[in-house]
């Protein structure tokens, strides 16, 4: 599904340049679950940025789904992304003036799917995510835990092939921490392909593959 | 895009969007009305479907005062003489006059005798009447609509008999020969009465010229003056003015005009105020956006992720931009409506052609000044890490600073300008005879039966304790003084020209106008019959007693005319006068001189006068009520007036507010500037809290910082409050030059000039940082007093 080569990300500033990425190699496979750890500043969330189609890459190549992507331009990233990638974030990234139906709902109006459609696929992952009670309130009402669901919601609500996730549990406690691995480990056993960046230990073993990597570089890759 | 979503989020921008709403509001109304007003001084005259080809005739004389009459006589011939004037129509003014119907008499006042062919040449609409007869019989009259009802009532009009008697018209009976619709408001002239005027009598007119081809104008000029010169011989140099008729309103700067014109500078100031005003409320908008944009950035971000692209960015910026335009046009259009009546314009009409393209333009600039900081940094709206943080992106601030000190240069030169004209209109009030006090009473030119009972009338009046002085005067101030005379001081060859203006003995005390030498008159020893006796006499070429003497009075500035180097050389002086009518007493002794004193207007510089007393030439009536008593001393006023004149209604007015027309175009400059240097103030301060709350915001952790490396709270709200403090002394740097060029320009309008002394600019200045400073002082110190623990913590 993703096959990167010789990838390099450099920012430049008007006196430093810094090298995010150092000419990284990696496959992901379609339905396989990989977490990319390392310390911070090692360049995982640039990493995920760049497969997320957020961000070009310095040099290198990019193939999502054979189709080389590394290079295209932000209106062509968008219209490569709409519908194929969900993401979901350590800090929830929800829209605070929207309600969470509203929030989950998001990604169909731009895809232009039919109201009635909608509606029904948002009550459908609302309740999956065990949150549709919930659908008329706003993200500030919400527990963490509950907010990650919503962000989450969001993230599949377009049956995405791949779902990025940054720290997904970074912001919460144990228990909501363990339900949000619960339902990406089910999102990927049923046929999503999920790459995650995390810095915990627990959260990494529910992967397939874990990815180190360090000053920009991948030093060490382990299967599970 | 969920429409609500907007709104929630316009709510939550509300009070960002209120400060632009009000301000857009405050504009548009502003925009509307001086567009009402500068469309309806434009119009004038345009209405005359010859318009275009027409001229008005004046002649000027070396340098003298420009006069907007002509002295016609054995001018028509030369006229008719060129062949580029197709028609011409002469006009005069009677000022004041007594006009009989059916036995019942009023004293009208401004109206005219005109040519035959008036109503071919202009435009006024006739309701009766054909226009090329209708002026045709020595005895036809025409009376405006208004007047007709008056006067008849549902009767018809036509073929009434009305006489009309003056000082400078002949007894006479005239038949009603047509009705005239009232005047338009957008006329140069307005009158209840016209009647045909006799081309055998020479006298001042108004001449106007109809030409062949608009562009003829330079070649009439030549010839107009080509004639004169031919038959007049004179030693002046004379100039032709051709005032096209659609210029005389706003153009003209002639003496004795029809009526008290605009003036095309002050439609430059209320444009030129607009377009600062505009200026200063689209900055704020500006300002505004760009702080809700860089709020609304991660917003953006988050929506561009789940997949929205640019144009969902702009419909986001637009529905609140679109609402806030179109209520502040709402807002605007309604306070315009309701405002216009007090203002005293014609009530505004939203829905003409010239409002709704004004609308359009400004919903435009609106939008497109809103859609500036999205359109500028769109490319922001990308999401291009995961880990942004959510407090607000940063903002660039490099423009805002230039944008600020324009906003204040703006603020800060109106201000000047808005202290100037109070000073200049404060010095109207004070040089002018009588300008400061509001209780004086005064009665344009009276008819000779009231003139003779003057005296009785003063004597009645002044019985009562309300009303303090009264006096008599030939004309009434504010108004032009062109009657002179010849005299010839004694053991002096040469004769000199000297203006002339009668009065009572008690005009001086009346409006406290000071000697320098000498006293005032003792009273006038002739009674009204006697010098009217006299007068008659001389003019029918009677003998009259050749030891009648009078005394006169000289101004400062007639000692040096009439070559006397102190006042007291003037005192005792014999002197003997030549004039055509007013020499019946020729002769007499100079019995003080007075200091100068204002009595025109003070665009022009103090003449000098002689000034001497005369029974029947002293046409005016003023009087003084004690202070506080004009009310019951105007009741008192008529009772008195009904007795002692039981067969003329009284038509009186107050100097106030003959001086409020003489200088309406000052006084409403002052007041219309005042309002926008105001409304500038209260826009750029609202801008200025809003950027300063932006800036505690921002600078929220350097403050928390600061304040635990030992800052005082003191020290916090001079760092803050010296970026605007640096930033309005640079505006007044700028805008300090600029308002007293300005105002330079302004006042050369006048001969007495208020002088602009420096600290009038520091005023202006110093009151703009104060309440600006004053404004953004509570933010200051409540970002100063912060606990910087709470900040440390949050960040």
């Amino acid at each position: 599904m993703i096959k990167i080569n010789e990838l390099k990300k450099v920012f430049r500033t008007e006196e430093v340049e810094t090298i995010a990425l150092n000419n990284i190699s990696m496959e992901v496979k379609e339905g396989e679950f990989v977490a990319v750890m390392g310390p911070s500043g090692c360049g995982k969330s640039t990493l995920l940025n760049i497969l997320g189609l957020l961000d070009n890459p310095t040099s290198g190549e990019y193939y999502l789904d054979s189709k080389e992507v590394g290079h295209l331009k932000e209106k062509e990233r968008t219209q490569t992304r709409k519908g194929k990638i969900g993401f979901v974030f350590q800090s929830f990234n929800l829209i605070e003036e929207m309600t969470v139906y509203e929030n989950v709902e998001l990604p169909l109006t731009y895809l232009k799917v039919k109201p009635s459609e909608r509606k029904r696929r948002v009550e459908e992952v609302l309740r999956r995510m065990n949150i549709s009670h919930r659908a008329g309130h706003f993200p500030n009402q919400l527990s963490g835990g509950q907010q990650q669901r919503v962000a989450i919601a969001r993230a599949v609500i377009a049956n995405p092939k791949l779902i990025l996730a940054d720290e997904p549990t970074g912001n919460l406690d144990s228990k909501n921490g363990k339900d949000v691995m619960d339902l990406l480990t089910e999102l990927n056993r049923e046929g999503t392909t999920i790459v995650m960046v995390t810095h915990s230990q627990h959260d990494a073993s529910f992967a397939h593959r874990i990815v180190n990597l360090f000053d920009g570089q991948i030093v060490t890759e382990v299967q599970m | 895009m969920n429409i609500t979503v907007i709104f929630r989020r316009l709510v939550k921008s509300s009070s960002l969007r209120i400060v632009n709403l009000l301000g857009l509001s405050v504009i548009f109304a502003c925009l509307l009305l001086s567009y009402q007003y500068i469309r309806k001084e434009l119009s004038y005259d345009r209405f005359n479907e010859n318009a275009d080809h027409m001229v008005r005739l004046s002649i000027q004389y070396d340098d003298e005062p420009l006069d907007g009459r002509l002295y016609l006589q054995n001018v028509e011939s030369e006229l008719e003489k060129i062949a580029e004037i197709e028609q011409f129509v002469s006009i005069s003014k009677v000022n004041t006059a007594v006009l009989t119907y059916a036995g019942e008499r009023r004293i009208m006042n401004d109206f005219y005798a005109v040519s035959p062919n008036f109503f071919e040449v202009f435009s006024y609409s006739l309701a009766a009447g054909d226009p090329s007869t209708v002026l045709k019989s020595p005895e036809s009259i025409l009376v405006s609509h208004s007047l007709a009802q008056e006067l008849f009532g549902n009767e018809s009009p036509l073929g009434k008999e009305l006489s009309l008697e003056g000082r400078r018209m002949d007894s006479k009976t005239y038949f009603v020969s047509g009705v005239f619709d009232d005047f338009p408001e957008n006329s140069h002239f307005h009158t209840d009465l016209l009647f045909h005027r006799r081309h055998d009598v020479p006298e001042w007119t108004y001449v106007y010229l109809l030409l062949n081809d608009k562009d003829g104008i330079p070649q009439v000029k030549k010839q107009v003056e080509a004639h004169y010169d031919a038959f007049e011989n004179l030693t002046e140099k004379v100039t032709a003015h051709l005032m096209p008729l659609t210029d005389i309103h706003l153009h003209s700067r002639a003496q004795r005009e029809m009526e008290h014109n605009g003036n095309i500078y002050y439609i430059y100031l209320i444009t030129g105020a607009n377009i600062l005003l505009l200026v200063v409320v689209l900055f704020n908008l500006w300002l505004n956006h760009s702080l809700l944009f860089s709020y609304n950035k991660r917003y953006y971000q988050l929506l561009r992720l789940n997949g929205a692209d640019a144009s969902t960015i702009l419909y986001n910026e637009a529905i609140p931009a679109f609402l806030v335009g179109l209520l502040s046009i709402l807002f605007g259009g309604i306070a315009a409506y309701y405002l216009a009546p007090t203002l005293h314009f014609a009530t505004v009409n939203l829905f003409s052609h010239g409002t709704i393209w004004l609308t359009l333009c400004f919903w435009g600039i609106t939008l497109f000044v809103s859609f500036i900081p999205a359109l500028a940094s769109i490319s922001s709206t990308m999401f291009i890490s995961t880990r942004d943080s959510l407090s607000p992106t940063r903002f660039s601030f490099a423009n805002i600073r230039y944008m600020l000190v324009m906003q204040y240069a703006i603020v800060i030169f109106i201000v000047i300008i808005s202290f100037g004209i109070s000073r200049q209109l404060d010095l109207i009030k004070t040089t002018q005879v009588g300008g400061k006090t509001e209780n004086i009473l005064v009665m344009e030119e009276q008819p000779d039966d009231v003139k003779e009972r003057y005296e009785l009338l003063k004597t009645e009046l002044l019985k009562h304790p309300e009303i303090e002085e009264a006096t008599t005067a030939f004309q009434l101030p504010g108004t032009a003084i062109r009657d002179g005379i010849n005299l010839t001081v004694e053991g002096k060859s040469e004769s000199q020209f000297l203006p002339i203006l009668l009065v009572g003995e008690d005009f001086f005390s009346f409006f406290d106008i000071k000697f320098i030498a000498g006293k005032v008159f003792d009273p006038y020893k002739m009674t009204y019959k006697e010098e009217s006796d006299i007068l008659m006499n001389y003019l029918a070429g009677k003998e009259i007693p050749i030891d009648l003497t009078e005394q006169y009075m000289l101004n400062r500035k007639a000692l040096s005319v009439l070559g006397f180097n102190s006042p007291e050389e003037a005192i005792g002086k014999n002197i003997q006068i030549t004039h055509g009518s007013l020499d019946y007493v020729n002769k007499g002794t100079i019995c003080g001189v007075t200091d100068d004193f204002t009595y025109i207007n003070i665009y022009e510089e103090s003449i000098p006068m002689l000034i001497m007393q005369r029974q029947m030439f002293r046409h005016c009536f003023m009087l003084k009520f004690g202070p506080g008593k004009q009310e019951e001393g105007v009741k008192i006023f008529n009772e008195v007036w009904n007795t002692v004149n039981p067969d003329y209604p009284a038509n009186y007015s107050f100097l106030q507010d003959v001086y409020g027309k003489v200088y309406r175009n000052e006084f409403n400059a002052g007041r219309l500037v005042n309002l926008f240097s105001l409304l500038c103030l209260i826009i750029a301060n609202l801008g200025l809290i809003i950027f300063m709350a932006f800036i505690v915001k921002r600078r929220r952790k350097e403050i928390a910082i600061r304040k635990v490396n030992g800052a005082q709270p003191g020290q916090i709200i001079r760092m803050l409050n010296m970026n605007f403090i640096y930033r309005i002394l640079f505006a007044f740097v700028i805008a300090s030059p600029l308002a007293w060029w300005v105002m330079q320009q302004w006042l050369t309008d006048f001969a007495h000039k208020t002088t602009l002394d420096w600290w009038i600019f520091a005023l202006a200045g110093i009151a703009v940082l104060l309440i600006s400073v004053a404004s953004v002082s509570w933010q200051s110190w409540r970002a100063s007093t912060q606990n910087p623990a709470e900040v440390v913590k949050s960040e």
